[in-house]
């Protein structure tokens, strides 16, 4: 750009001082011609200066003639002629007044002339007249000369120094001539000299920039080429990278299709499991219908029939009868419990809990009240230390502390002084509750046992029971999302442990598939 | 056959069950006339007047009906919903005894519109009190619905 810039000034300069030089020239050369065509002029004019003069001198020698003529014949003819060679050397010279009117020496010059000239035609015509006069006396004396000579000699002197005049003036205007033509040639030399210079510079300063661009051009078109072949090079690369894209592209969808597959024979499985469970869920649900309904009126007959027995009858039954009968009704008292439990447990199980934040402490005082009427006559410490706020279904966790209670109470039974304590400790970030008796304790190597359903580590004889209470216990406490474990030994108390999600964290309960699927 | 001798109406299938029942009733001197259906479909028949108890007359109904919700043929359940239903029976009270505390069992009875719910203790001694209490309310403590309330076939147009 500002290469192209340079050249097109350099350019413009050579083209104005090229235009320069040819006006100047021309303007020098036609200056010289107007001065030639003057020059020339004059040179003409002084050619017709001279060819007056010899005109004038001409009809001075015919007038003579004619003189001498008429002398010697007398012929009349000759003075007509003598009168119009007279009147011709008279124009001539008027015509050598005309064309010397700006010459001042030629003037002055032929001022002396005229009246010469007028003198000389006088005494010319005059010696006419004396001739024809002596025709008559003396026809010979013809020897003498026509006029006075001193005239004549001036006339001739005169005339030559206008010649003379004139010729130098030639000679100087020819060499003036010759001098403007030499400088016109060296003129138009110099300029075309110059004009050529400037035009092999300006030549020179083209092909220089043709050059320069002709290799501006082979660098651009060798970049182009190299451009090129980058493009080739980036297009084949593109197509490299597209192909490896596509591929990707082939293999997730690939992919996708297998997850899809996948997904829908999960969805399959799933839809088959649930309507499995729900075919499960339904039996179970007859089930315990069944149970609740059916199971238990045959134990309330044999309960109610023995009794019945019992008293309409006890007199007349042996000790051993009353007995068996006794045996009877508690058997069928202690499967009606069982069957309460199982029951109960199965709701548990089928129930969603209800999330809402519980004040263990009230709770915890709300159901040692409760159990007053079966502790009584008993000595009981209890501690209720201060306990936090959980998150969980109010009804579900009371039927926890009332179990863990419970159970303390019955296994403390055989205590002096029973302590039951319930507090809560921070552990790992999350709270732990514990229940704490001196009671009976139990043997640690049954503690996983301890929450199963039936499971019981003591005999029905030291501490009666179903061994449905802890089951329930961890049942609620998973549906909560918390663990529950107990520690002991034999005859050194029981301690229940505990976890809820406190009302700061938001563990989430996790949904039983009973939960999910009714 | 007097229909006013029938005080209480139990609608039990288990023959063991109804013995027991009436026999506690009976001790506890709380009702002298008791009818037994075996079914909910001789219940039905019963309690709107038809087929063998087609004598009997809507303004002439039982004090009190215990029923048991599983039952042979009609269950309980399709009993409580008919009695409820109908205009001329819906004044009787039903007692739902049965041996089931099913959470199910509770919500459809009463939103039927069952009177109570009792469930049958197996001890024979709660079951005595049970009966005790519950006929002591229904059929002394209790202020029956007037005849009135029986023959309504006009006020049911007039509904």
């Amino acid at each position: 750009m500002i290469r192209t810039l340079r050249f097109r000034r350099r350019l413009t300069v050579a083209g104005i001082f090229f235009l320069c030089i040819l006006f100047l020239a021309f303007y020098f050369a036609f200056r010289r011609a107007m001065q030639l065509e003057g020059i020339n002029q004059w040179v003409s004019r002084t050619q017709e200066v001279l060819g007056a003069i010899a005109q004038a001198q001409l009809n001075r020698a015919w007038l003579e003639n004619e003189v001498w003529g008429y002398r010697e014949t007398h012929d009349p003819g000759f003075q007509g002629q003598f009168q119009g060679d007279r009147r011709g050397l008279d124009d001539a010279m008027k015509h050598l007044q005309q064309l010397t009117a700006d010459n001042p020496s030629q003037q002055r010059l032929l001022a002396e002339l005229t009246p010469a000239i007028s003198i000389y035609e006088s005494l010319l015509e005059a010696s006419m007249q004396k001739s024809a006069l002596a025709k008559a006396v003396d026809s010979g004396s013809t020897a003498e000369s026509l006029i006075d000579g001193r005239v004549d000699a001036q006339i001739r002197q005169l005339f030559d120094s206008l010649e003379s005049a004139e010729r130098t003036l030639v000679a100087s205007r020819s060499q003036a001539v010759s001098v403007s033509a030499r400088q016109t040639r060296h003129v138009i030399l110099l300029a075309g000299l110059l004009s050529f210079s400037i035009l092999i510079a300006a030549g020179h300063l083209i092909q220089r920039e043709i050059m320069t661009r002709g290799r501006i051009e082979d660098g651009l078109h060798t970049a182009q080429e190299l451009l090129g072949v980058k493009y080739e090079e980036q297009h084949a690369e593109l197509d490299n990278v597209m192909e490896g894209l596509h591929e990707q592209i082939r293999a997730r969808q690939k992919a996708e299709h297998v997850i899809r597959r996948l997904n829908e024979e999960l969805e399959d499985r799933v839809r088959l499991r649930t309507a499995e469970l729900q075919e499960i869920n339904g039996e179970l649900e007859t089930f315990t219908y069944s149970v609740s309904h059916d199971l238990r009126a045959p134990l309330r007959h044999m309960e109610g029939f023995s009794r019945l027995l019992q008293k309409d009858q006890g007199d007349k039954l042996s000790t051993d009868a009353r007995h068996y009968l006794d045996r009877i009704r508690s058997a069928a008292t202690h499967m009606s419990s069982l069957i309460e439990g199982l029951l109960h447990l199965s709701r548990i199980g089928r129930q969603v809990p209800e999330r809402k934040a519980i004040s263990l402490q009230a709770l915890a005082e709300d159901v040692r009240a409760e159990l007053t009427q079966e502790t009584e006559g008993r000595l009981i410490d209890w501690k209720i230390s201060s306990l936090p706020e959980v998150q969980g279904d109010p009804v579900l966790v009371r039927q926890v502390l009332f179990n863990l209670f419970s159970n303390s109470v019955k296994f403390t039974r055989k205590q002096g002084r029973a302590i039951i304590e319930i507090g809560s400790k921070e552990e790992n970030g999350e709270t732990v509750i514990y229940v704490r008796d001196n009671g009976a304790g139990f043997d640690p190597l049954y503690a996983d046992i301890l929450f199963g359903v039936f499971q019981r580590l003591h005999r029905e004889d030291e501490f009666e029971g179903t061994g449905i209470g802890l089951a329930i216990v961890q049942r609620i406490i998973h549906k909560h999302g918390g663990r529950v474990w107990a520690e002991s030994r034999p005859g050194h108390g029981a301690t229940f442990y505990f976890t809820l999600p406190s009302q700061t964290r938001n563990a989430r309960f996790p949904e039983t598939l009973i939960g999910v699927t009714a | 056959m007097r229909p006013q001798e029938f005080d209480i109406l139990l609608v039990e299938d288990d023959p063991a069950d109804a013995e027991l029942t009436v026999l506690l009733l009976r001790e506890a001197r709380l009702a002298n006339h008791i009818e037994v259906a075996r079914d909910g479909a001789e219940a039905l028949d019963y309690l709107f007047c038809r087929g063998a108890f087609a004598s009997r007359r809507f303004d002439h109904p039982p004090r009190l009906v215990l029923l048991d919700l599983k039952l042979p043929r009609v269950s309980g359940r399709e009993v409580l919903r008919a009695v409820k239903a109908d205009v001329r029976t819906r004044s009787i009270p039903v007692v739902v005894l049965t041996s089931s505390n099913q959470d199910r069992d509770l919500v459809e009875c009463y939103q039927l519109g069952v009177n109570s719910y009792i469930q049958k203790p197996v001890d024979l001694q709660k079951f005595q009190e049970t009966v005790r209490n519950f006929g002591l309310y229904w059929l002394v403590v209790n202020h029956p619905a007037p005849a009135a309330a029986f023959s309504v076939k006009d006020s049911r147009r007039d509904a």
